[in-house]
């Protein structure tokens, strides 16, 4: 009866009908399949082989013993705190500088805000440890200051960690506040005014807590950066060790992976937790907007940009120098004692040269192709198949946000390192570094996709079956136009990331396939600061290029469209 | 019947949005559904529409089952109160994609879409983006996008509540003339009651999920069943009063004789006696209205006086044992001949077959 009334109310026949209403059906359970499969494959496997690692007792059964263990080893109890003072000291004042930053580039009148946005950002197109090498350059043994004042400072450990981890986490901080810092609602101010309140009360009394929530999930973004962070304590911690340069270290160096998974594990704790929290607040942060919100207008004020201008001068100067020391030394005979310049630190004398440079180069083509196709996918999955078991899905897909890179790596390792794994023909691969890096960056690509789906009205959907279509035409003729802005900014994050990254790859690499971060960690590690500077450069320089002319490109495009979805 | 409901209920979460409807409309019918927001009105659109599951019930469309089929299988156009064009296709893409999924050919498509851009008026647009368009224009696309597929029954949601007053006014009428050419049965949701009025040939008044009248609009409006409906559509004033006898009340003092044809409901004692404020009449203290003589009539004196333009809203407070006021609709040069201002003493009277009475 209802194949009659099918093709009665469609006017066309029975059997295509039937055909594209089990199609709609078979489409989205299809996908729904692959985006369980590829999340658990590359995502639920490897954290499950970390635990079942860290769990399993050497004498075959499960337990906590290893942990145990691990913490009543003094040497291990003093890594993990030292890790945990880092992160915490790390991110008090990152957020409290980022905080400022990100004040006077919104909400106060000074000039240049983009060239100072730009810097602010310079340390995400550079490899973490970029900012390590900067400082060594900069205050080392050899260091330029040290040299100038003449004076010894020791910057290996603590200190060295603390201010690179803090120039890598800084835009990271500075780019969440501005964005809690840019929803002011200019109604609360006037009317705050009218009611005789000083700008330093409204300050208190609605600039702060409006952006409550933009500084805490900042404060926890901070936190995982630098409790996860490899690079900058491997290049400047010395014999300072921490939970992250321990794990490579048990793991390279001794080949121990139960003691690289438990503290891995440990690890996995303080990260997990900051992230969860993160969430929570970022959820919240998202509600604070209304659509009656009009926009607050700027008043002059001359000693507030004054201050404004002369700290984001002083910020600025202090990023630009670190990197710009990397450049400089990267083309001078002999940092910091023979200053004519030379090419030679260019010509790498480490194994291979630069064919990780191009090993890299195709990994980040590959992670931002398939990873914005795959990621995209399951974001509309997700938010458009509303069904209890898709919430699970959601919950692996933000899940590789709460593991730290290391971990991640030596999950893959312990999972997919055995011939008998399907997935072990494509270890050792450019392929498998990319998949790898897809799913260490899923969560932060997947959110952006989500988002934008979320801003895209649920009425065209609507609109569109109303109109007959399939689940699938909705997708392709409606939905995937209109979200192509927000594929090409996953691309290019994905490609970013890609290009610098260094954590989660350092145990997938093979002398075959290497990527770039790791020559210049091997470079540095071999006493070759100037050329591991060289490489950096080049690695810079590769990411700035393509991410100005992406941004160009994407700028064109979405001007063009934003107009069209926004009217 | 075209569309049949029966017992047709849906809950979100402990929300009761459509609470046991039943409903029949008839073929090439205009119905509105009016109500306050979050009556429930738009929720049985959306459930006849298929965009929502009733959780119980059944609907029925030309005598079969609408259960199980999906809103894209069962070709009701629709109309929504964002128009809801596509921001990435021109306004003759939007029209064509509903042919599209329905498999017409290129060259019905190309002449169908042609005929309906023609048909609301937009020809001239036809490249455009959606963005370029007025409001107005847009909603023409989007009824344009709707009907092209020829479908069964058109849904209208809110279609006319995102534009100003004018294009409204506009619309209205095209919107009316274009349903009655093509003879399609359609829905359209409303809270605005003198869309409803002026549109429908069948206006269904929903309040909590309920329906509580059905009626074509002059039946809606002269002889509400409830005081819900009787205050929502249009104005009304509402008087507290104790039967006395046989179509005679008392209320605050004054003795009101009321035709039996006003009782709406059986009475026991206490009623509310609803009156429309233009059927209030007002003359010179003393003086008799048109109207008829000595009964109902009442010395008030002038409270308020809100210009209404061509017509005049007075706030009359009634010389009585107890505050209140009646307000009376009459028009502006009534005002000027009686020269009246605030503090005039007047005399009104209340014709007896213009109440409505319920029981309180």
């Amino acid at each position: 009866m209802i194949g009659a009334w099918l093709a009665e109310i469609s006017g066309s026949s029975l059997s295509t009908i039937c055909r594209s209403f089990a199609g709609d059906r078979f489409f989205k359970a299809a996908a729904v399949c692959v985006t369980t499969l590829l999340l658990g494959l590359f995502v639920a496997v490897p954290i499950w082989a970390i635990l079942r690692e860290g769990l399993i007792l050497p004498d075959g059964s499960w337990g906590l013993g290893n942990f145990v263990d691990y913490f009543r080893d003094p040497r291990f109890v003093t890594i993990t705190s030292r890790s945990l003072l880092l992160a915490f000291s790390a991110t008090v004042i990152t957020i409290v500088l980022a905080f400022g930053y990100a004040y006077a580039l919104i909400r106060t009148l000074i000039p240049l805000k983009s060239l100072w946005r730009f810097c602010a950002l310079l340390p995400i197109f550079a490899p973490s440890l970029v900012q390590a090498l900067g400082i060594q350059f900069l205050l080392g043994r050899n260091g330029l200051i040290s040299n100038l004042l003449g004076i010894r400072i020791d910057i290996y450990g603590f200190w060295g960690i603390l201010l690179s981890d803090m120039l890598y986490a800084f835009p990271h901080a500075v780019l969440i506040i501005i964005t809690a810092l840019s929803v002011a609602d200019g109604r609360l101010y006037e009317a705050g005014r009218m009611l005789g309140a000083s700008e330093f009360r409204l300050f208190w009394t609605v600039t702060l807590p409006a952006s409550r929530y933009g500084i805490m999930s900042a404060a926890f973004v901070v936190f995982t950066i630098v409790i996860t962070d490899f690079g900058n304590a491997m290049v400047i911690g010395g014999d300072y060790s921490v939970l992250a340069t321990e794990i490579y270290n048990q793991v390279s160096g001794q080949a121990n992976f139960r003691l690289g998974a438990v503290i891995g594990i440990v690890l996995l704790v303080p990260a997990g937790l900051a992230m969860l929290v993160e969430r929570q607040v970022a959820r919240r942060n998202a509600a604070i907007l209304s659509e009656r919100s009009s926009p607050l207008t700027l008043r002059k004020h001359p000693l507030r940009d004054a201050c404004a201008f002369t700290y984001v001068i002083v910020i600025s100067t202090i990023i630009l120098s670190v990197a710009g020391i990397v450049v400089v030394a990267s083309f001078v005979k002999l940092w910091p004692y023979n200053i004519s310049f030379t090419l030679d630190h260019y010509v790498t004398d480490v194994q291979n040269g630069y064919a990780p440079l191009w090993t890299s180069l195709g990994m980040a083509a590959i992670t931002a192709l398939l990873g914005t196709v795959l990621v995209t996918l399951n974001a509309y999955i997700i938010e458009k198949v509303s069904h209890p078991y898709t919430r699970v899905l959601y919950f692996f897909s933000v899940l590789p946000a709460a593991v730290p890179g290391m971990v991640l790596g030596l999950g893959y390792i312990l999972a997919f390192n055995d011939p008998s794994n399907p997935v072990y023909l494509l270890y050792g691969t450019v392929w498998f570094l990319a998949i790898n890096t897809i799913f260490h960056y899923h969560a932060q690509a997947f959110l952006i996709a989500t988002t934008n789906i979320k801003q895209i009205s649920r009425t065209f959907d609507e609109a569109s079956a109303m109109l007959g279509a399939t689940f699938f035409r909705t997708m392709t003729r409606i939905a995937l136009p209109l979200l192509l802005p927000s594929l090409l900014s996953i691309g290019l994050f994905l490609f970013m990331r890609a290009m610098v990254t260094l954590s989660a790859v350092i145990f997938l690499v093979s002398p075959r396939n290497s990527v770039a971060a790791v020559s210049v960690l091997l470079l540095d590690d071999s006493g070759k600061a100037s050329q591991a500077a060289a490489f950096s450069v080049v690695i810079m320089a590769v990411v700035l290029i393509v991410a100005g002319g992406f941004n160009l490109a994407v700028g064109v495009l979405y001007a063009r469209r934003q107009e069209r979805i926004l009217s | 019947m075209d569309i049949t409901l029966n017992n047709v209920t849906k809950r979100f979460g402990s929300t009761v949005a459509v609470d046991a409807v039943d409903l029949e409309i008839p073929p090439s019918s205009l119905v509105c559904f009016l109500g306050p927001s979050g009556c429930g009105k738009t929720t049985l659109l959306r459930l006849v529409a298929g965009l929502e599951n009733a959780d119980g019930g059944t609907m029925s469309f030309r005598g079969r089952s609408l259960a199980g089929i999906p809103e894209r299988m069962r070709n009701f156009g629709m109309v929504f109160q964002s128009y809801s064009l596509f921001p990435n296709l021109t306004v003759e893409e939007n029209v064509a994609y509903g042919l599209k999924c329905h498999r017409w050919g290129d060259s019905d498509i190309a002449s169908r879409v042609a005929e309906l851009l023609s048909l609301v008026g937009v020809a001239d647009q036809r490249g455009k983006y959606p963005h370029m368009l007025s409001g107005g224009q847009q909603q023409r696309v989007a009824l344009a996008r709707a009907l092209a597929p020829r479908p069964h029954v058109l849904l209208l949601d809110e279609p006319l509540s995102a534009l100003d007053a004018k294009v409204r006014r506009t619309l209205r009428s095209e919107i009316r003339k274009l349903q009655q050419e093509l003879g399609i049965t359609t829905i359209m949701v409303t809270h605005d009651q003198e869309e409803a009025l002026t549109m429908a040939d069948h206006v269904v008044v929903m309040n909590e999920g309920r329906i509580i009248q059905q009626g074509p609009p002059a039946q809606i409006y002269d002889r509400p069943l409830t005081p819900f409906v009787a205050g929502f559509v249009g104005s009304m004033n509402f008087l507290t009063a104790v039967e006395t006898g046989e179509g005679r009340f008392r209320f605050a003092g004054h003795e009101l004789v009321v035709d039996r044809s006003c009782v709406m409901a059986p009475l026991k004692g206490n009623a509310i006696i609803a009156i429309r404020p233009e059927d209030v009449q007002i003359a010179r203290p003393g003086a008799e209205t048109a109207h008829q003589s000595g009964s109902n009539t009442l010395e008030a004196s002038v409270e308020w006086i809100e210009f209404l333009g061509g017509k005049c809203l007075l706030t009359l407070a009634p010389s009585s044992s107890q505050p209140l006021t009646i307000n009376a609709e009459v028009p502006a040069r009534t005002v000027h001949d009686l020269k009246l201002s605030v503090g005039s003493s007047i005399s009104l009277s209340l014709p007896p077959d213009a109440f409505n009475v319920y029981p309180a």
